[in-house]
């Protein structure tokens, strides 16, 4: 037995896939490809590979991970090589290494993504200047508070909701660019189970609050994101302080 | 040309639908070409959901049939969903085809699959949503071409206003006849539809029902079916099929979605008809004669999908699977080859008197899946009217196997409404579920699953055309809903789920499964008025559909219930499927009498099929 632990991107028309089809789709992939996969036992038998973490759908990422067991060790170039095969466009094993057994599983180990994201505003253009002005506000606050679901407790009908302060998840959040009317910004979040900021749930607070804070748009409109693009570039885990992708970050 | 390529923009759509993967069309196995002036663009719509459609193993064959030929591009178009719809509605955009996004306007033929009555409002929800004119009196040279075929096409008088083209029979053995004559027709420039309609009618299962029309009495019943145009002079249109199997197109690939799907596995389709007979059952008429695959065929085919799909599962599909000759071998073969991947074996169609604890003792290696058992009705009586020859031992005994085998968890179907049923029979069903029930129990506890679930559930029966029982009333509304309410009633073990569907669907589904052409206006009048997915009991709107009787002045007791004398000239009695008239009503009196027939293995009971076309590794 061997595990694998892999890299791929997702993008394109990819991006519409959900968590639950790509898994389908790699294990799919896996068996067309005559990968030689470990299954689980049991009445049910499924290929024994994971994933770091679930995607967004309408995400797209060059920096995702799977860990598969295989029967034994195949070279990683004609790994690749027979998944990519069979892939749809938009989904590319790009790198991976064999690890040890004894390494944390990939969910355990993911605790920072970053992004890059596209914005569109309702207003066309907007001053770079204030736009770095608006980050600055909104990153000063005291808290940045977003309602979630409670987890339902058994038997228990209703959703409750608590309030969260993310705005220690957000590690960076800066504007980089313009292309015409679109504005690109850069963000670092912490991602896993130790905290987890979605980057759709960052944009929304910020909409907030620069609607919140931006009367002189209210008399007019109240300013608006028309339009959100997220990629997201790598998954990190911290190694002696240092970010780490997940495969430099093993041995 | 620049029309030709133009693409509906939905790019902007898709994060604001439910499941967007459902509108990309790059599945594995989709097809993809160049659209060129001399390609000949087929559409294969399928008037329901995309998990429904992709579902369907005719698209399959017919999907990648089409695209193996060099100038022909098919590709497929379901009933986009509900949000989805309001979108391409509310911006003015044109209803597409999933893999070039081309408006259907812009396609020479779209071909819609008959699969069940309630989906017929879908279709013309998706000629509206595509710009197409509805009525075929309506749409001229430059219009796509509709045409259908499936099961419903052996009476499809009810939607035949709207078609050009209805195929009779198997799809897979006409439709490159159709094809190609369009495409040299269509070359040369004075290419008239009228024209061609009339030089397609001359292929054999081609029914082009412009060509007909039909006379009525006062009374509401046919008069006569006439011919309007000349024809190749050979009455009546007899259905076409396929020969020989193992020499017939299969696909070695089938199209694999991203999400699930109803039947998201590989199928294996390992004979056509069935030997069994069944009153009720138009697929056991309309498909025959049974005609098998061979094994290694089968074997072979297998191995093909399973390795172009990377599917987990493979399951075979038939009328009655236990029935296939070599089945004990096929099965082994499966499971033997597919072991080391844990694909899994699944055997829908299963029947109660050659089910095989051996069998299922194999499938259980791989994978471990539910069991089914249709019993169709509650009493011995009851099951010699319709033909279902199977006994309550047969039933118990399979039930008290699987028990032991450690399943707890079994689904017994049944009708209500068939001819001459009584509440005897209907208490007859809880009587069997008990009985079912106690097997349980026998079972020692340390051998059998903890946790017993029986799910029951009932359909209402509907008369279709070309079987026995197609001369036969269907029960009221009324009634349906006091038998349904008898067995609920009778039924309170806990451990025992009882469904059942609303009867409202199935008396709309009973008038246009025997309808006439006059139901073409109702159809559009109950569209006009919002009915659509009608198959759905969540959209389905009896209301409107009454409402739409009324206004066309038709009465949905003169369809669905009331009995017909065997000289009254029925509205597909201008077709032919090979099997007799005679035939039908020899097996309804028969049914009447209480009497069984013996299936065709054992011996022929003369249905005529065997006058009509001869076949390969067939029973006749």
């Amino acid at each position: 037995m061997a595990i694998l632990r892999g890299k791929f991107s997702k993008t394109g028309e990819m991006k519409y896939i959900s968590h639950l089809d790509l898994v389908r789709l790699f294990h799919r992939v896996l068996r067309r490809g005559g990968i030689n996969i470990a299954y689980t036992q049991g009445f049910n038998p499924h290929p024994i590979i994971s994933f770091a973490t679930a995607l967004s759908l309408g995400v797209e990422s060059y920096g995702e991970y799977f860990d598969v067991k295989l029967h034994d060790e195949i070279p990683f170039q004609e790994f690749k090589q027979k998944v990519n095969e069979h892939m749809p466009r938009g989904i590319e094993i790009l790198e991976g290494k064999y690890i040890d057994a004894k390494e944390d599983s990939l969910m355990s180990m993911v605790e920072y993504s970053d992004y890059r994201i596209a914005l569109e505003f309702s207003s066309g253009k907007i001053d770079e200047g204030l736009l770095e002005q608006w980050i600055n506000d909104f990153l000063n606050q005291d808290a940045i508070m977003i309602t979630r679901k409670k987890k339902k407790k058994r038997r228990q009908r209703h959703q409750e909701y608590k309030e969260v302060d993310v705005k220690p998840l957000i590690k960076k959040f800066i504007f980089v660019r313009t292309d015409r009317e679109r504005y690109y910004f850069d963000t670092l979040l912490t991602t896993g189970s130790k905290g987890n900021l979605k980057p759709e749930d960052l944009i929304q607070l910020f909409e907030k609050h620069l609607q919140s804070q931006n009367t002189d748009f209210e008399k007019e409109q109240s300013l608006a994101i028309t339009s959100i693009n997220i990629i997201r570039k790598d998954l990190y885990h911290k190694v002696n302080g240092e970010l780490k992708n997940l495969i430099e970050a093993v041995g | 040309m620049e029309d030709k390529i133009m693409k509906v923009q939905i790019e902007d759509l898709l994060m604001r639908v439910e499941k967007p993967a459902r509108y990309l069309g790059n599945e594995m196995n989709s097809a993809h070409k160049e659209i060129t002036e001399d390609t000949i663009r087929f559409a294969f719509a399928f008037p329901d959901t995309y998990e429904i459609g992709m579902s369907h193993l005719g698209m399959q064959i017919l999907y990648h049939l089409l695209n193996e030929q060099q100038d022909v591009f098919c590709e497929r178009v379901f009933s986009p969903n509900e949000d989805m719809e309001n979108l391409l509605r509310e911006k003015g955009r044109s209803l597409f085809a999933l893999e070039s996004k081309s408006p259907l306007k812009n396609f020479d033929f779209i071909g819609f699959t008959l699969q069940y009555e309630l989906s017929y409002t879908n279709i013309l929800n998706i000629l509206e949503m595509g710009s197409i004119p509805l009525f075929q009196k309506d749409r001229g040279d430059e219009d796509p071409l509709i045409i259908l075929g499936g099961p419903c096409s052996y009476n499809s008088e009810p939607i035949a206003d709207f078609a050009d083209i209805i195929v009779l029979g198997e799809g897979e053995e006409i439709i490159l006849e159709v094809v190609n004559l369009y495409k040299e027709r269509k070359k040369k420039n004075n290419y008239s539809k009228s024209k061609f309609l009339k030089e397609v009618s001359k292929i054999e299962g081609i029914y082009v029902p412009s060509h007909f029309a039909v006379d009525y009495h006062s009374n509401g019943k046919i008069k006569e079916i006439r011919v309007v145009e000349e024809l190749r002079g050979e009455q009546p249109l007899t259905k076409r099929i396929i020969a020989d199997l193992d020499e017939a197109y299969y696909p070695d690939k089938i199209l694999v979605p991203y999400i699930d799907t109803v039947h998201n596995r590989v199928v294996l389709e390992i004979f056509r008809g069935c030997i069994r007979g069944c009153r009720f059952c138009q697929a056991g008429m309309i498909y025959r004669p049974v005609r098998e695959r061979s094994l290694e065929k089968l074997q072979n085919m297998a191995y093909d999908l399973l390795q172009n799909t990377g599917y987990e599962e493979i399951s075979l599909a038939s009328l009655s699977s236990s029935d296939y000759t070599e089945i004990e071998a096929l099965i082994k073969h499966l499971i033997e080859i597919n072991q080391k991947d844990h694909i899994g074996v699944s055997l829908p169609s299963l029947r109660l008197d050659n089910f095989s604890k051996e069998m299922i003792e194999e499938i259980q290696k791989v994978r471990k899946t539910g069991l089914t058992f249709a019993p169709e009705a509650g009493t011995q009586r009851l099951r010699d009217v319709i033909n279902k020859n199977i006994t309550e031992e047969n039933l118990l005994s399979s039930a008290k196997e699987a028990f032991e085998m450690g399943y707890n968890n079994i689904k017994l179907y049944f009708m209500i409404g068939l001819p001459t049923e009584t509440d005897e029979d209907i208490l007859g069903i809880k009587d069997l579920v008990y009985k079912v029930l106690n097997q349980y129990h026998n079972v020692p506890k340390e051998q059998r699953a903890p946790g017993l679930k029986i799910t029951v559930s009932t359909s209402t029966f509907v008369p279709k055309a070309f079987t026995p029982f197609q001369w036969e009333e269907q029960i009221t509304l009324d009634e349906i809903h006091r038998r349904q309410s008898l067995l609920k009633e009778s039924l309170t073990h806990r451990s025992i789920n009882y469904n059942y569907h609303d009867g409202k669907t199935s008396v709309i589904e009973g008038a246009f499964a025997r309808g006439d052409r006059r139901l073409s206006k109702v159809l559009y009048k109950a569209f006009s008025l919002g009915c659509k997915f009608d198959g759905w009991d969540d959209r389905f709107n009896y209301q409107k559909w009454t409402e739409a009787f009324q206004s066309e002045g038709l009465s949905l007791d003169f369809y669905s219930h009331r009995n017909r004398d065997y000289e009254e000239i029925l509205p597909w009695e201008h077709f032919n499927i090979g099997v007799n008239k005679s035939f039908l009503i020899k097996e309804n009196e028969r049914a009447k009498g209480e009497e069984v027939t013996a299936d065709c293995r054992l011996n022929c009971s003369g249905c005529g099929i065997n006058q009509c076309f001869t076949t390969k590794r067939g029973v006749c």
